[in-house]
């Protein structure tokens, strides 16, 4: 037997079309979208990965990420990075993206459950358990550093009610909310196959950069499982277009929704790419010429266009929006860093210097007055309260519009004799599109004012964000701050040889 | 670069989480899943539930994070483990290629072999894709992820049945094409079949669990990779042997940490679905309003008037006799190859001696057939 029959012994025919139930009820969802599939027997899983070499090569992998942790662990490695506050990028990465990947484990087995495609079914159901290993290696490493600093020990919590974690958890939840064949091009196609390097390979390089080896390995050891799941992405969707004509203008109208839905998330990403870092190996503006201007929209979607598929909507605005991208959302983040469980920072001479000659004509004209006001006080920018935020990424509503910076790209909708709040043209549309869905989003200032965690606010929200005041704010006046230095002290980090 | 003078650093807590865990397995298990304000609501799911609601299943429970897995299986243990099982498999197989095991079995055997063990690669798929279900629905990481592991688990089995099968295909002719064909029509399998694909139906992941962990998998399991297997021995089939060999040890974590799920389960005191809220600390929640209305206030919906023991004797009662019979199906094919062994005595023996025994422990009511 050749390998591709004896694959398609171990997947597609293993699965049976039952006899004495109907296949409708063994699978109510897969008419509800309107997706046509006429023949899913001829589609082929590209990677062709059998359990045994699954967990063979996963189990080495495992083991080699593992003994990088434990060395990392076991020698302070935390204490040798360039500037600790890297650690407050660190936690947003892991409040934001680690309960994502949990997320996004939930729902590729929604998905593979659903699907009664065998070679995407194997495909979802290795990726299904590839989610629940980024979740687990991701908080095994936060569960070391929580024990020397702030912020991460809540996760539960801070995950279920701080405004910030609404943004990726809005994302997957909008995707375990949608059929299965949507949630598996807003997964599989526009966040793996879109985003996902933009994720992993930037901010794995920013922490080698910056000395924390264990991120580093984290990143690469993550991704390496990512090529399985673009290559699914890929396949999948390929499938849809052309298994029949009628699935073009709905795939369509999800690759639009989802392209803006998957960029707006990773906007806290390029924050971790420009911001964070104290040594910077890439911009945001340059990681995304690369990964997604080149990779994606002047390489596949040419390559789609032979299906009659256009580049998403608002791909353009995005581009437009690389130049600011990063300044936008951070002084969002600063506005309103004593609400958060990772500190801002005020920025050092050797930041604005990067900055300035990284984003020339952007970042002196429109953005540095803004971070120069936090020089003298630094929590001068602080907005109160909790911001008023976009009705479909949930990001505060403070970008600017592209076209004209000194003006917001606030959008309002009517929907219901009620006016709704959208960060930009992209959120607008998603949102016009399914206004009845959007309506339903758990607004985390509405629940507060409404008394939801209490009365005596705001100390009782931070009981329910699960971290205490102190945790916030600024880093470099900050109690891990003075923790850091000491530990530094202690290992003599703090010498220089010349 | 640890010396003697090297201090250890203070750190500012002793446990990573707000919450106690003992071991590794529950700094990275306990409190993954959330439990409140999901955002939206299925677009074709009429019920109008939260994305992790109590009322995908009947069952209730004041804590869904009690649970401990028995083997505390978390990805790198779980993939570390199952990997020396992988080549476990493999090396059986090229030591029996390697030995002529194969080609040399006796011929009656072979047949035996065929009818009865090749179609068990579509069973063990088809509850692999219902336990999927199961990983969505089921409420608190512990419990969806032992499905998690379980229903890989049958995926690999199913692969590991039909290598097997082409194994044999290299020296005895068609096995897979056979094997469906038998799962498909004849007669002594369709019971099994029907009862698989009742489970593909089943909505309830409580039930779900209870319908393949608690009643048909205990039988059919020890009938086929225990008993059915000393047949294989006493024929000199290691390959087979060597496979089951693996597989048993599956099959007995499967049951125990069902066992200890439903066990738990049955002792459970709560009396309304929202109890759990407590445990997490969420007593005070008012429900899950949304600009100004309501989306389905948990206090409105009607609530199971029925405790967890008699749910699970429901099912129990409900599935077990399915299953018994479906397996006992078999016992015409196991005439037909002459095997020297009754399927009524061994599905007899298996009750008493591997099933009964599980319930009592688990503290649930058992009646067997």
């Amino acid at each position: 037997m050749g390998i591709k029959s004896s694959y398609s012994a171990m997947t597609r025919e293993l699965m049976w079309d039952p006899k004495d139930f109907d296949l409708k009820k063994v699978y109510p969802l897969i008419e509800k979208e309107g997706i046509i599939v006429k023949d899913p027997k001829k589609w082929e899983d590209p990677f062709r990965m059998t359990y045994n070499q699954y967990v063979k090569i996963q189990s080495e992998k495992d083991h080699i990420y593992h003994s990088v942790r434990n060395a990392f662990e076991a020698n302070n490695g935390h204490a040798k990075v360039v500037d600790a506050r890297w650690y407050e990028g660190i936690k947003a990465f892991a409040l934001a993206v680690q309960p994502a990947e949990y997320a996004a484990h939930r729902l590729m087995a929604y998905i593979g459950r659903n699907i009664p495609i065998e070679a995407i079914r194997f495909a979802t159901f290795n990726q299904c358990i590839d989610e629940l290993r980024h979740a687990q290696i991701e908080i095994k490493h936060y569960a070391h550093m929580s024990k020397y600093y702030d912020g991460l020990h809540a996760y539960a919590k801070t995950n279920e009610n701080l405004w910030f974690n609404t943004v990726a958890k809005s994302f997957f939840d909008d995707a375990l909310t949608a059929g299965p064949f949507e949630a598996l091009m807003a997964i599989s196609f526009s966040f793996e196959y879109v985003f996902t390097n933009i994720l992993f390979l930037p901010f794995a390089s920013s922490a080698a950069a910056v000395g924390d080896e264990n991120f580093a390995a984290v990143g690469k050891s993550v991704q390496s499982d990512e090529a399985r799941h673009m290559a699914l992405g890929m396949t999948a969707l390929k499938m849809l277009l052309e298994e029949d004509d009628r699935n073009i203008p709905i795939v369509q109208k999800w690759l639009d929704k989802w392209y803006w839905r998957a960029y707006r998330i990773f906007s806290v990403v390029a924050t971790l790419v420009d911001y964070y870092p104290r040594i910077r190996p890439i911009s945001w503006r340059k990681a995304f010429e690369i990964y997604v201007e080149d990779q994606v929209l002047d390489g596949l979607f040419k390559d789609l266009r032979k299906y009659g598929i256009r580049e998403p909507l608002h791909a353009e605005d995005s581009i437009k929006e690389k130049e600011h991208y990063s300044h936008a959302t951070m002084r969002i983040l600063e506005h309103y860093k004593h609400a958060n469980m990772f500190r801002g920072f005020r920025l050092q001479p050797d930041d604005y210097e990067w900055l300035h000659n990284e984003y020339p004509d952007t970042f002196e004209k429109y953005y540095a007055p803004f971070f120069r006001r936090m020089d003298d006080h630094i929590m001068a920018v602080a907005s109160p309260g909790i911001p008023a935020v976009c009705a479909v990424c949930q990001i505060p509503v403070e970008f600017p519009d592209p076209d004209q910076p000194n003006k917001m790209w606030t959008q309002y909708s009517e929907f219901n004799n009620k006016t709704h709040i959208l960060c930009s043209p992209g959120c607008k549309h998603i949102f016009e599109q399914e206004p009845g869905k959007f309506i339903q989003w758990w607004w985390p200032a509405e629940a507060y004012v409404n008394g939801e965690f209490g009365t005596d606010l705001p100390l009782d929200l931070f009981k329910y964000f699960g971290f205490s005041p102190e945790e916030a704010n600024e880093h470099y006046s900050s109690p891990d701050r003075e923790r850091w230095m000491k530990y530094r002290e202690q290992l003599g980090l703090n010498q220089r040889f010349v | 670069m640890s010396g003697p003078q090297r201090e250890m650093l203070e750190p500012i807590r002793k446990q990573p989480w707000d919450w106690k865990t003992k071991n590794e397995y529950e700094e990275v298990t306990v409190r993954q899943q959330p439990y409140l304000h999901g955002h939206y609501r299925h677009i074709f799911d009429e019920r109008d539930y939260d994305i992790f609601d109590p009322r995908y299943t009947r069952l209730k429970s004041s804590d869904w994070e009690a649970f401990r897995d028995p083997k505390k299986y978390w990805y790198t243990t779980y993939t570390s483990d199952r990997k020396k099982m992988a080549e476990q498999v493999e090396n059986n197989f090229s030591q029996a290629e390697e030995f002529h095991v194969i080609e040399h079995l006796d011929p009656s055997w072979v047949e035996a072999a065929r009818t009865i063990y090749t179609p068990l690669r579509h069973l063990e798929y088809g509850e692999s894709v219902q336990l999927q279900h199961v990983i969505r629905y089921a409420l608190g990481t512990s419990i969806e992820q032992c499905s998690t592991f379980q229903s890989f688990d049958k995926t690999g089995r199913a692969q590991w049945i039909t290598q097997w099968a082409m194994n044999m295909e290299a020296h005895h002719g068609d096995f897979l094409g056979f094997g469906k064909e038998i799962f498909m029509s004849q007669p002594a399998f369709q019971a099994l079949r029907s009862y698989v694909e009742e489970v593909l139906v089943t909505d309830d992941w409580g039930e779900v669990l209870v319908a393949l962990n608690l009643t048909l998998d205990p039988l059919l399991g020890n009938l086929i990779y225990r008993d059915f297997n000393r047949l294989a021995l006493k024929h000199g089939d290691t390959h087979l042997a060597g496979l089951n060999y693996a597989i048993i040890k599956q099959m007995d974590w499967h049951a125990d940490w069902a066992f200890a799920l439903f066990g738990l389960l049955a002792e459970e005191r709560a009396t309304s679905r929202w109890d759990y809220l407590k445990s997490l600390g969420y007593e005070d929640w008012p429900g899950d309003y949304r600009w100004g209305m309501t989306l389905s206030d948990p206090r409105n919906t009607p609530e199971e008037p029925m405790h967890n023991r008699e749910i699970i004797n429901e099912w129990v009662g409900k599935w077990y006799p399915k299953a018994y019979h479906a397996v006992s199906q078999l016992s015409s094919l196991f005439e037909r190859h002459n095997l020297q062994l009754n399927v009524q005595e061994a599905l007899q023996a298996i009750q008493k001696e591997r099933i009964e025994p599980k319930y009592k422990n688990a503290g649930i009511a058992f009646q067997g057939v």
